[in-house]
């Protein structure tokens, strides 16, 4: 006994240990997944993309409008080539039927598409988990009322239910946020509120509530750090909905208003109408909206691999 | 590596990339396969040497196909007659079942038809119509006098939508029996005996014989009930014709199919035996034609032949020999809130008539398919001056950028962000939006986004913004298709007769935009008899009223195109004095009755 008693206390011991925490352990599992990684290069390489897509962090101090920094040209700029020209070495993707160059309105295309899915992730999380977090923490009525209101809301298909939204709002940028966020926070809110119920009956809960602890320091000392892994995968893999969904609301034309671009309203207006001929015209909006779905969704993947340990071990 | 996992995340990606692609393929569901219709019942002498007749006795051209049957795309509508709805009919049916009074002929000039001879007293006020007493319905019943009562009483009607179009020939008491203010037997159309009828109107209408061409007679004898909304012709048992061709059988969803009328004894005996109305998506059509499934492609409002088929049509000799394209009596127009900043103002709305660039847009997203539009009235049009008018609004971006300038605001400084709304747009058409937006924000520095609205909400918008002479809907694009070819026509749209002490909203006209001289040419040459080349004059001082005051700023006059087998002949391909071939079915009519297939 005393000499396994040594050993644990024994200081040079420590040192043979590497240091562990659970976001450590989550890194080192996440880099080890090759999957993974190759998601995350392509989900930075479109963030990338999409932030300096032109200069606008810059322009204000300059006093101008924002200038292309990636995209060769302003996304509205028309017949700066001929209309419906084929990939070539000028446009790399050819251009639209406006004359537009559309390698220069699929990098547009990328903001619009990653900051609504992105930002409506984010606002989900604003109202999902709150949510969630009242139902588990409170139970009892207040658990009932927002459960059901869940159950109601989940019934309903969330691109129909998007897409009613939308004829309501008109479309917009700002109404496609809503839209998307009104339907994806059910998740967050299931997820947190079933994490919630699992914790507080946790000894660690029983153990700081017994010396006093007070409920919004168990709240956000305990429950959500300790909840905090299922909704981030969450979100991560909301987010490749979010692009499917703002895709399909352009495509069906209650989306983005032009003339921003959208890769779904690429798609819908003229890709697939000219498909037969201007096959340019919907395939790279296509491959864009898959690259990124995809990864998303391998970081997601890989998120929660390297989040929740028990999963890998099965 | 979890495997099950991996495999999960495979199929996300690769159902993300099919669904993306397969967006596309939304809505267009595999054209149905032709059943081969058995039409050849009449036809049987084909052997035989001598003329060769179709079903009906109807003797065809020596190079007559053995089996007369026209394949034609078609989209699904709700109701089934002309006197239940003008906009969600299955039209497909009305000129080639239907019949109306008179019949335009290649110029446009009436016709006789049901009715053989009309003329006018000398006040212009009463107008005698006699008809054509061997006219019979389907079942036998004589055409008469007293259906043509019925018709006018039945369109006379306050949830009609095509009651406004009826309401243009001034009809007796019209307005008063739509809103049941007096009996609909007080209406200005009277029966005088079985075959000759009267129509009384309030002025003087030179153009009613016009309106005639639309007069599409509904059996009284069938459907009885004056309000009736018009489910009657749902019923099989109850359907009559009076055209050339009955409808044989209407399968939902798939088609509709005709064949040729036995107890028609007008003017237009069909040469074909039979009309196969297949409802396919616009997208699927081109392809279908291409294939040999159809007769016939487009005509329509540039859907069926996207810039993909125009393309590859170009590029492909014998496909475009297969192409007729003719001018239709359309304008694409953009419209202001003229009562109300920033576009009360002239100078702004000259500034956006000179910075619009029309040769870009109809030779770009619209190529093909337009012609730039400075007039209201296009070309070859009654009253139409697109010479005298064409410099008006010529693009000249200096001088716009200097308008607006002048306006007070300097490279679009100041000047709010537009929101420039379309009415059910077509891709191009929001294409042609969208280089609008860009020429504006490239010539004046103005910013303007694009909103798509359905008919509905439009037209509400639109009215409503007259109506309360304020909103939000101060900016907008739209089109007017001529309904009748006369020079009171399309300049109604912006005005007409003004009602004494009428306010600004009960002005007429649908725009918000107001012009005294305006109404009061457009009221004298909507009443002038007999002298038409005094009404073009009025017409044309009126249009440069429109023109130079910026009511409008025109865009584009729709070229309309249809691709049409080799095979399919017939005087339908005759021109008119215009010297241009037309496809058209639009008050045209019997256009079926006017073809016959050749054998290939």
């Amino acid at each position: 006994m005393t000499s396994a008693e040594a050993t644990l206390t024994s200081a040079p011991a420590q040192r043979t240990l590497p240091k562990r925490s659970l976001w450590r352990d989550a890194a080192r599992r996440f880099s080890r997944n090759k999957l993974a990684i190759v998601g995350l290069i392509l989900v930075i390489a479109l963030l990338i993309v999409a932030i300096f897509a032109d200069d606008w962090m810059i322009a204000p101090f300059l006093g101008r409008d924002p200038e292309p920094l990636i995209a060769h040209y302003h996304y509205e700029e028309s017949f700066v080539g001929p209309t419906g020209a084929f990939p070539g070495r000028e446009f790399w993707m050819g251009t639209d039927l406006n004359g537009r160059d559309q390698f220069s309105r699929i990098v547009y295309g990328a903001r619009i598409s990653l900051s609504i899915a992105i930002f409506s992730q984010l606002l989900a999380l604003m109202i999902g988990v709150p949510m969630g977090a009242l139902a588990g923490w409170r139970g009892g009525k207040t658990d009932f009322v927002i459960m059901r209101f869940v159950d109601v809301m989940s019934a309903l298909p969330v691109l129909l239910l998007a897409f009613l939204i939308m004829l309501r709002l008109g479309a917009s940028y700002w109404n496609v946020l809503m839209a998307l966020a009104i339907t994806s926070w059910i998740e967050l809110c299931r997820i947190t509120r079933s994490q919630f119920l699992m914790l507080r009956e946790k000894e660690f809960v029983e153990a700081s509530r017994s010396v006093g602890a007070r409920s919004p320091r168990i709240i956000f000392g305990h429950l959500l750090p300790n909840s905090l892994a299922p909704i981030i995968v969450s979100v991560t893999l909301g987010i490749p909905r979010a692009i499917f969904a703002e895709a399909a609301l352009s495509f069906l034309g209650v989306g983005i208003n032009p003339p921003t671009p959208s890769w779904g309203q690429m798609i819908g207006r003229d890709g697939i109408a000219n498909m037969s001929y201007f096959w340019h015209l919907a395939l790279f909006p296509a491959i864009m909206i898959a690259l990124t779905m995809l990864g998303f969704t391998l970081v997601g993947d890989g998120l929660r691999d390297a989040l929740d340990p028990r999963l890998v071990e099965k | 590596m979890n495997q099950k996992r991996f495999l999960w995340t495979a199929r996300v990606a690769t159902f993300a990339m099919i669904l993306a692609l397969v967006l596309a393929g939304c809505g267009a569901p595999a054209a149905a396969p032709e059943a081969a219709p058995a039409a050849d019942e009449g036809a049987a002498p084909a052997a035989s040497s001598g003329p060769v007749v179709n079903s009906i006795g109807v003797e065809l051209p020596a190079d007559a196909a053995s089996e007369q049957v026209i394949r034609m795309p078609y989209s699904e509508y709700t109701w089934m007659t002309w006197d239940a709805s003008v906009y969600d009919e299955n039209d497909g049916d009305v000129f080639a079942w239907a019949d109306s009074c008179v019949r335009p002929d290649k110029n446009y000039d009436p016709q006789p038809n049901i009715c053989t001879s009309w003329e006018v007293s000398d006040d212009g006020m009463t107008w005698t119509f006699h008809m054509d007493e061997s006219r019979v319905w389907s079942d036998g019943e004589p055409i008469t006098a007293e259906d043509y009562v019925f018709t006018f009483q039945r369109f006379a009607r306050p949830d009609y939508d095509f009651e406004w179009f009826y309401s243009m020939a001034n009809i007796a008491n019209w307005g008063a029996v739509v809103s049941g203010d007096v009996p609909p037997e007080e209406l200005g159309v009277k029966a005088v005996d079985d075959y000759t009828f009267t129509i009384t109107t309030d002025r003087p209408t030179p153009y009613l014989i016009r309106i005639m061409a639309d007069a599409w007679v509904v059996p009284e004898h069938v459907v009885q009930d004056r309000l009736d909304d018009g489910s009657w012709a749902f019923d099989p048992e109850k359907q009559v014709f009076a055209g050339p061709f009955k409808l044989e059988n209407y399968e939902k969803g798939v088609k509709l199919s005709f064949v040729a009328n036995d107890m028609y004894t007008g003017p237009f005996k069909p040469m074909i035996d039979r009309i196969e109305v297949i409802f396919m998506d616009p997208q699927v059509r081109f392809a279908a034609y291409k294939n040999g499934e159809l007769d016939y492609v487009g005509g329509g409002y540039q859907q069926d032949l996207p810039p993909a088929a125009m393309a590859e049509i170009a590029a492909n000799p014998e496909l475009s020999e297969q192409m007729i394209a003719w001018p239709n009596f359309m304008t694409y127009y953009i419209f202001f809130d003229t009562w109300n900043p920033p576009f009360d103002n002239l100078q702004v709305r000259q500034a956006i008539s000179h910075a619009i660039d029309r040769d870009k847009l109809v030779n770009g997203p619209l190529a093909g398919q337009s012609q730039a539009a400075y007039t209201m009235n296009p070309p070859g049009f009654p009253g139409a001056n697109v010479e005298g008018l064409k410099d008006v609004q010529a693009f000249d971006p200096e001088l716009a950028a200097q308008l607006l300038e002048e306006a007070g605001y300097p490279g679009g400084e100041g000047f709010p962000e537009l929101t420039l709304y379309t009415r059910e747009a077509y891709p191009a058409l929001t294409n042609a939006a969208e280089a609008i937006a860009a020429m504006l924000k490239e010539n004046l520095g103005i910013d303007v986004t694009i909103q798509n609205q359905d008919y509905g909400t439009y037209m509400e918008n639109m009215r409503a913004q007259k109506v309360n002479m304020a909103g939000d809907f101060n900016f907008a694009l739209v089109p007017y298709e001529f309904d009748f070819v006369d020079g009171s026509n399309l300049l109604g749209v912006w005005g007409g007769c003004e009602d004494e002490g009428a306010d600004m909203p009960q002005m007429p006209g649908r725009h918000t935009w107001y012009n005294q001289e305006y109404n009061s040419l457009l009221c004298e040459a909507g009443s002038l008899l007999g002298d038409e080349a005094k009404r073009v004059e009025l017409y044309q001082q009126a249009e440069r009223i429109l023109i130079e005051d910026v009511g409008l700023v025109p865009i584009y006059h729709p070229i309309l195109v249809a691709m049409v087998k080799p095979y399919i002949k017939g005087p339908m391909f005759t021109t008119g004095d215009s010297g241009i071939q037309t496809w058209e079915r639009f008050r045209f009519s019997s256009r079926e009755a006017m073809i016959y297939k050749a054998a290939e």
